[in-house]
């Protein structure tokens, strides 16, 4: 399958944060959500593929074009949701919508509407004068009805209240299921990323770790309970311990060890994702 | 020209809501009209540096003191339609040219506009026939065009708006120096210097001033564009 977005040994330093090398690929059909402590340059990332920061080494390909390069076609193919946006505030939501759509051949006026109803988004008042919620919610109407292949959303529902989160994600899964598309998105939210995300990608100080399948990053965390001592010296697949229980990545290892010493356990039971996110981001 | 249509097309956004910058504009430099007029004579008389520094910032500016976009986002470092403008698939040339079209719509239509009272309320009809007062015209505009697209180069700038203080400072001892130089020199002013050359050449003088205008536009959106595609905008 043809990747839409190729991101190769990509590297910036911003003050002090180091970011990369950074290898990663986007898949159509697939939603990738990418994790990290606030400050580990998951922003940054997101400008690095816009060309809206300049990256020191590296390639950064939609669809096979270099986004820092002379063609700058790439741009009809890709649509960005700032965490925070600049310069929409004199505009109204109307004004803003007659302008963006007007850049964007495939724009989806009925999905617009659609999702103004569904959100209730006042589109009279000023961008300025709109609740942090309200101007999140009319940003992702003024994304998703641009029908690009790619759609990155940094932390997209950050401001939303609990209806209109659910609302955005049965829209989210509707966009996806028209065509060969794919969310690259940054998330606090582990319900968000429970629901939508087929992947993971953890960024630790600017590092990318890895990129997970949340299902099977789900399946191999799991929690023993034990009653016995645990030995001192690490268990394979350990990632955590207290005296009563032993979380582990590796289960098949850590319980093999187990048998092996003879220790048994009385439970086990997976991880939450919020659990397993926190060991991901956390680890040292 | 069809590049022109398109950046006009974005240009409108940030003009549908300029109303009040424009006024506001127009208020702050509406003090100048009566002053220019009224102390022409004596300014050709002794040959004031000052009014010759208020005429090229005039020239150069326009009504763009009264555009806050002259000044910079205080929260992203950098001016904020273009934050808003870079992640939309707009050509970079076709953004350049929407920003040098804001700035001739904040300049162009009052300095026409002073040009036109001043031919008619100051002493300078009776010292230019018309043609000649159309090739003072147009040294004067062909200044907003060779200094002036200076401006929208100044919102891509990592800058600050105590860099654009310091700079606007600094600009302004240049030009006091190089005014002063003048009076040294010829015993004139810019402004009279402008006068005798458009008496004198009129035609030579218009073609030179629109010659350099024109290559300082292509010049200065090929620098902004260097400018744009080095810089980080977080």
């Amino acid at each position: 399958m043809t990747s839409l977005l190729k991101i190769m040994d990509v590297e910036k330093n911003v003050d002090t944060l180091h970011l990369g090398p950074i290898h990663l690929t986007i898949e159509p059909g697939t939603i990738t959500t990418m994790v990290g402590a606030n400050g580990a340059g998951k922003s940054t990332l997101f400008k690095l593929i816009m060309n809206l920061v300049k990256r020191d080494t590296g390639s950064i390909q939609l669809l096979d074009i270099e986004t820092n390069g002379s063609d700058e076609s790439w741009k009809q193919h890709i649509t960005y949701q700032a965490q925070t946006v600049i310069g929409w505030e004199p505009f109204t939501g109307t004004k803003l919508k007659d302008f963006i759509s007007s850049l964007y051949p495939h724009w989806n006026e009925a999905l617009f509407q659609k999702i103004v109803d569904l959100l209730q988004i006042p589109l009279d008042e000023r961008f300025a004068k709109l609740s942090q919620g309200n101007q999140q919610k009319l940003q992702l109407a003024l994304a998703l009805p641009r029908n690009t292949p790619l759609l990155l959303l940094d932390e997209p529902t950050s401001f939303l209240d609990i209806p209109a989160k659910q609302k955005l994600m049965n829209l989210l899964v509707e966009w996806m299921e028209q065509g060969d598309r794919a969310i690259f998105m940054t998330s606090h939210q582990s319900a968000d990323i429970m629901k939508l995300s087929d992947y993971i990608v953890v960024l630790r100080n600017g590092k990318l770790m890895n990129k997970f399948e949340k299902e099977s990053l789900i399946h191999r965390h799991r929690r023993y309970w034990i009653s016995e001592q645990l030995p001192e010296e690490g268990i394979p697949g350990e990632i955590g311990r207290s005296t009563r229980y032993l979380v582990s990545n590796a289960p098949e290892q850590t319980e093999s060890f187990l048998q092996q010493e003879q220790i048994t356990w009385t439970q086990q039971e997976s991880l939450d994702l919020e659990e397993i996110l926190t060991q991901l981001i956390e680890r040292r | 020209m069809q590049k022109w249509k398109q950046a006009w097309q974005i240009a409108k956004l940030e003009l549908s809501v300029s109303t009040k910058k424009i006024a506001f504009g127009c208020l702050i430099i509406l003090g100048f009209f009566p002053y220019a007029i009224s102390y022409f004579q004596h300014y050709l008389e002794n040959s004031v540096i000052i009014y010759d520094l208020f005429f090229i910032l005039f020239f150069i500016l326009g009504i763009n003191v009264g555009n806050p976009n002259y000044w910079h986002s205080k929260q992203a470092n950098v001016h904020s339609l273009l934050m808003m403008q870079l992640p939309l698939p707009i050509k970079q040339e076709i953004f350049i040219k929407s920003r040098f079209i804001i700035h001739f719509c904040f300049s162009f239509p009052v300095q026409i506009a002073f040009l036109i009272i001043f031919y008619v309320a100051s002493p300078i009809a009776q010292l230019l026939s018309i043609p000649a007062y159309i090739a003072f015209a147009i040294i004067w505009l062909s200044v907003n065009l060779y200094i002036g697209t200076l401006t929208p180069i100044n919102e891509v700038y990592p800058a600050n708006w105590l860099f654009t203080a310091a700079m606007t400072f600094i600009l302004l001892f240049i030009f006091l120096f190089i005014l002063s130089v003048s009076h040294l020199i010829f015993d004139y002013g810019v402004v009279e210097l402008s006068i005798i050359i458009a008496e004198n050449w009129p035609v030579l003088s218009s073609v030179v001033s629109l010659i350099i205008g024109f290559t300082a536009v292509k010049a200065h959106q090929l620098y902004m564009k260097q400018i744009m595609n080095k810089r980080d905008y977080f």
